[in-house]
């Protein structure tokens, strides 16, 4: 019991001594144009720091030591990669690790008309939602638009009538600015010849539970993949009663969108 | 305990020493660039959290008898005093709710210190033990503010003729000259986006280090710059910090200290670090923060890589050149001194 005793008041010693905390190294900074590609997007990994390494993957896990150091910038080619990556260095706790999804750019899309967005968020211009650029999480970056009312419509026209398998919507969940998840989103094929639209998919999202950090985030709907069409229509329900627990609770929510894909 | 006892318990202490873990180790880390590294020291303070607590911890200065002053928005005692050890000294103040900007000014061989307060919508001038001596209230004399609400001065820097120079910060922007009786004298800054306009105008000080041209350096945090002006407050140039939050300037001797709340690249996220100028204004060293490189006359974006800090609000430079380094929301901590390395 004395010897423990004594060991104890060793290693107590050196705690008092001792006058830094085991630092944490932060996470790298990732740089990329877009999220979205046609033929290939590059990220670049900044870390400036001495005595550390940038580990990544491409295969969705998280980065370990045993994974590539980085030195020049990934390239990535494929539909839905992400890249993650971490630092490591003696003497420092690693990283927390930071990510990136990569989206391929679907079937042409030649025009989309929309409800109008709000007077503050204009996005850049009536390509906004088929420019393929976007994926940061600045709401007030022109790649977004930002939408504060109930009910949405966005009409897709393609480049030629063709089958087409799902649809992308990429989305922008930043909670502390009132911004949202819709609660709903259905996509209409229109008849070609009455016009009548023709419900094809609807997907129900939890636009309510608390998402503590900012995110973005790809809604997919799956389409039937037997019929022709050359024009898409997504219908988009925003969230009406934002939920108890938010300072903004029972008002509307605000939506924001940087791009939509037909696949 | 016999002695063969103690000899063998003593071994297998000095074994665990060796041994333990690298928590434990002496590994130091040693943080900054170039002639500017420092030791971090996160337990200088010995103040007693049950007596003399801390909140957002502001702005500190050192006074001419070597001592360290801190003040913090905690109300049961406004400033702290230490010597440069960290052993706590004195404290005062109960009335400084919004207590943010402290600059300590040798009025004829006195010191005084300018304290203002966010919540007050004041600036306080008082003696080194609290005395209040003077009080600038809200500028009407501007024309550009109706009620005192409008104004949340956040810092003061004093010419050396007495001239007060008030940064409103976190209210419009401006920055507001008065003589040193307080009689006001002219503003100028102001928010916007324009080469001498100002966004969150978080702090202001006075460059000497040009004997025949002193002039006004002032933040622009939300520009992530400083901008300099002449003493009667015409746009002079923008010293660019692409990516860092930067608080106050503290210059001294030939370099400009600062602490930067936090990266661009990682906003709200306890990413903050510490930036040092040179007189040529250009980045020699960042403290827990990416080692500065220059694409042209521009650093590159710069950002936190090492933990050590959460959100720094200011440095203090003292006599021997050890930087005290006070943290705003960061969980009540004290400050933290960081020696330099030579």
């Amino acid at each position: 019991m004395k010897k423990i005793l004594f060991l104890c008041t060793f290693l107590c010693c050196n705690f008092a001594l001792y006058t830094q905390d085991l630092f944490q190294l932060a996470p790298p900074m990732l740089q990329y144009e877009s999220s979205f590609f046609e033929k290939k997007a590059m990220v670049t990994i900044k870390f400036a720091q001495k005595n550390t390494q940038i580990h990544y993957t491409t295969n969705g896990k998280t980065p370990t030591k045993n994974d590539p150091i980085y030195t020049r910038p990934v390239v990535v080619k494929n539909h839905l990669t992400t890249v993650k990556a971490k630092v490591f260095g003696e003497g420092y706790l690693p990283s927390e690790a930071v990510e990136v999804c990569f989206y391929k750019q679907g079937v042409a899309i030649t025009k989309v008309e929309h409800t109008k967005p709000h007077k503050n968020y204009l996005g850049s211009g009536e390509r906004t939602l088929i420019d393929q650029k976007g994926g940061d999480m600045g709401h007030s970056n022109p790649t977004w638009m930002g939408f504060l009312q109930d009910t949405l419509m966005f009409t897709l026209d393609l480049a030629k009538p063709q089958k087409v398998k799902s649809l992308m919507a990429h989305v922008l969940i930043s909670q502390p600015t009132w911004i949202f998840l819709p609660e709903k989103i259905e996509v209409y094929f229109p008849d070609p010849i009455t016009g009548t639209l023709k419900l094809m998919a609807t997907k129900a999202l939890d636009a309510t539970t608390k998402v503590p950090e900012n995110a973005t985030q790809a809604v997919v709907l799956d389409l039937d993949n037997h019929l022709k069409t050359k024009r898409v229509v997504v219908k988009i329900y925003t969230l009406t009663h934002i939920p108890e627990w938010h300072d903004g609770k029972g008002t509307l929510g605000w939506f924001f969108i940087d791009e939509l894909m037909v696949y | 305990m016999r002695r063969r006892d103690f000899i063998k318990n003593t071994s297998l202490g000095l074994v665990a020493t060796l041994q333990i873990p690298s928590v434990l180790a002496k590994n130091e880390t040693i943080l900054g660039h170039n002639n500017k590294r420092y030791r971090i020291n996160q337990r200088w303070s010995q103040a007693d959290v049950s007596q003399n607590p801390v909140n957002d911890c502001h702005e500190m200065v050192q006074d001419q008898k070597g001592r360290i002053l801190l003040l913090t928005n905690e109300t049961k005692n406004n400033v702290l005093i230490y010597d440069k050890n960290g052993k706590f000294l004195d404290s005062w103040g109960t009335e400084y709710p919004g207590a943010h900007g402290l600059t300590l000014f040798n009025e004829n061989g006195t010191d005084v210190l300018f304290i203002c307060d966010n919540n007050r919508h004041q600036v306080i001038k008082t003696t080194l033990d609290g005395k209040v001596l003077m009080q600038l209230e809200f500028p009407k004399e501007t024309g550009k503010y109706e009620k005192p609400e409008e104004y949340i001065p956040t810092e003061t820097a004093i010419a050396p003729n007495g001239d007060i120079y008030v940064a409103d910060g976190y209210g419009k922007d401006f920055i507001i000259q008065y003589d040193h009786k307080g009689r006001y004298i002219r503003h100028f800054g102001g928010r916007s986006d324009g080469p001498e306009g100002l966004l969150n105008a978080h702090g202001v000080c006075i460059d000497a280090r040009d004997k025949n041209k002193p002039s006004l350096i002032v933040t622009s945090r939300q520009h992530n710059a400083f901008k300099r002006f002449d003493m009667e407050g015409k746009y002079l140039e923008t010293i660019a910090l692409p990516g860092a939050w930067v608080c106050r300037p503290v210059i001294k001797g030939d370099y400009l200290y600062a602490a930067v709340l936090q990266s661009n690249s990682r906003l709200w996220k306890e990413s903050g670090f510490v930036t040092i100028l040179d007189q040529q204004n250009r980045v020699v060293s960042n403290l827990a923060g990416s080692e500065p490189t220059y694409t042209g006359d521009t650093p590159d974006e710069m950002y936190q890589t090492i933990k050590a800090f959460k959100y720094p609000h200011d440095v203090c430079v003292d006599d021997e050149e050890n930087l005290y380094v006070a943290q705003w929301n960061s969980g009540k901590c004290y400050p933290y001194k960081l020696e330099i390395v030579h």
